[in-house]
């Protein structure tokens, strides 16, 4: 597994992870704040599970 | 290069910085991948999705 740093530059694959990871983490808090079951954790007052 | 380009690979790293940086990227992977699921466990506490 480690010889894919002889293929791909650490620098730029590091750059090119962290990016992508930062893109995915995004949409997927944006998804999940767009649904009806957890999309109410910013703007809702501390309630326990719902029921 | 500075240390004298012998590696003969694309990235040009030796086969040593290789296993060593990739000892480092998977510890780094690895304290990712705790607190990712730490903070699943914490949302399924909170609102469990299924």
């Amino acid at each position: 597994m480690w010889r894919i740093w002889l293929l791909f530059d650490p620098r730029r694959a590091l750059i090119a992870i962290l990016a992508f990871a930062f893109f995915m983490v995004l949409v997927n808090h944006f998804v999940q704040l767009s649904t009806e079951r957890y999309g109410s954790w910013l703007n809702e007052p501390a309630q326990t599970s719902i029921q | 290069m500075a240390n004298g380009e012998r590696s003969g690979s694309l990235s040009g790293l030796t086969e040593n910085e290789a296993r060593e940086f990739h000892k480092y990227f998977m510890q780094g992977f690895l304290y990712f991948l705790g607190l990712t699921i730490i903070a699943h466990i914490l949302i399924w506490i909170w609102r469990p999705w299924f």
